[in-house]
């Protein structure tokens, strides 16, 4: 990215939409259309961009503001995402879910499996469930990072009015210096 | 080693850089049937006994999508990973990826160019009321309605986006300066 743009600002609200809105649960629900907060926080990086730069904004310029407001969302979702884990609410929000898939499973071997899972995963410690949640917080980071980077990519077309600037003609005449 | 060619022109291309655009193309084309097979995998492992990594695969997918298993496509009788609205979108992402070409038979299929935003709102309409109508209670959505309108939404959303993400794939590659053309501008 060229240095001329101010980037971290917007990069920063951006992460920070979609960072605390996504880890709250409730507020987290618009997430459910098609990553709606990471999506609005790609975009809110890149509109402010717009809006604080003097030169048009390029596509390559909208995915990295993107890809920074993701980065930053990354850290603050699993800051905000780590007490709820520990709380166990999001453990219960996620056995629920188990429980309603193994439902489907017609093989009993394999219900039976599943249960003992769930009820094993049930029973963990605090350190245990934020340990076993890693693996899905990073996947979850680097998702939400793809879409905070396509909500940039979408801002461009969408907001960025102005249109690149042919170079200057070149000057054959004199300047008019004496 | 020999330099780079600024402007490598692929046949029937108009505007410079066209391999290294028709690169992207194929890499966005991989990622996004990739991410179709991410969403399939945790049912798919499930079946197969790997419960941890279906546990993983499932409750990654939970931060995009709320999961209603009565509301998904199912693998081996086990929902996929999101539901059947956003599969339908992923699919039409992918199928408008593969269309976007279409768009530009004429001229050059790697211009920059693509939906408006008034053919994006209109194929968005339809989902949007979809979703408003249910939850409202006006009318009960369906597996068809949900299917049908996301497809459709996705579709649209990857021809407007497509051109956007050539552009930006192009952009990073060759570095800072623009062409002197323009071409590599998005519309």
């Amino acid at each position: 990215m060229n240095n001329d743009l101010d980037w971290k600002q917007p990069a920063l609200v951006g992460g920070l939409i979609v960072g605390i809105a996504s880890a709250l649960p409730g507020i987290s629900a618009l997430n459910c259309c098609f990553c709606g907060w990471a999506l609005v926080g790609g975009a809110v990086a890149v509109k402010m961009t717009i809006n604080n730069s003097n030169r048009p904004l390029q596509a390559a310029d909208g995915a990295r503001i993107g890809l920074f407001a993701g980065a930053i969302s990354a850290v603050v979702f699993t800051i905000v995402a780590i007490p709820i884990i520990l709380s166990g609410f999001a453990t219960d929000v996620s056995m629920r879910l188990m429980e309603n898939v193994a439902g489907r499973l017609n093989n009993p071997e394999l219900q039976d499996a599943m249960a003992t899972a769930i009820a094993q995963a049930g029973e963990m410690s605090a350190v245990g469930r934020l340990l076993s949640s890693l693996p899905i917080l990073i996947a979850q980071a680097i998702i939400q990072g793809g879409f905070t980077v396509l909500g940039g990519l979408l801002a461009i077309p969408l907001f960025e009015k102005r249109k690149e600037l042919p170079p200057p003609p070149p000057y054959y005449g004199n300047t008019g210096e004496m | 080693m020999g330099a780079r060619r600024p402007g490598v022109r692929w046949p029937g291309c108009k505007v410079n850089g066209c391999k290294r655009r028709l690169k992207i193309y194929l890499l966005t084309i991989i990622l996004a049937l990739g991410w179709i097979v991410l969403i399939c995998l945790p049912p798919w492992l499930m079946a197969a006994g790997q419960f941890t990594l279906a546990q993983i695969g499932y409750q990654s997918f939970s931060i995009i999508c709320h999961q209603i298993p009565e509301r998904s496509w199912e693998i081996a009788g086990l929902p996929l990973a999101v539901c059947s609205r956003c599969t339908a979108i992923y699919v039409g992402g992918l199928a408008g990826l593969l269309l976007h070409p279409l768009t530009r038979l004429h001229g050059g299929w790697l211009r920059p160019a693509g939906l408006s935003k008034g053919w994006l709102a209109l194929a968005l309409l339809p989902m949007l009321a979809d979703v408003a109508f249910d939850l409202l209670g006006l009318r009960t959505n369906t597996f068809l309605t949900r299917t049908i309108t996301g497809g459709l939404a996705g579709i649209a959303l990857a021809l407007y986006l497509t051109p956007t993400i050539l552009a930006a794939g192009d952009e990073w590659r060759r570095g800072s300066a623009p062409y002197q053309t323009g071409d590599n501008r998005h519309e």
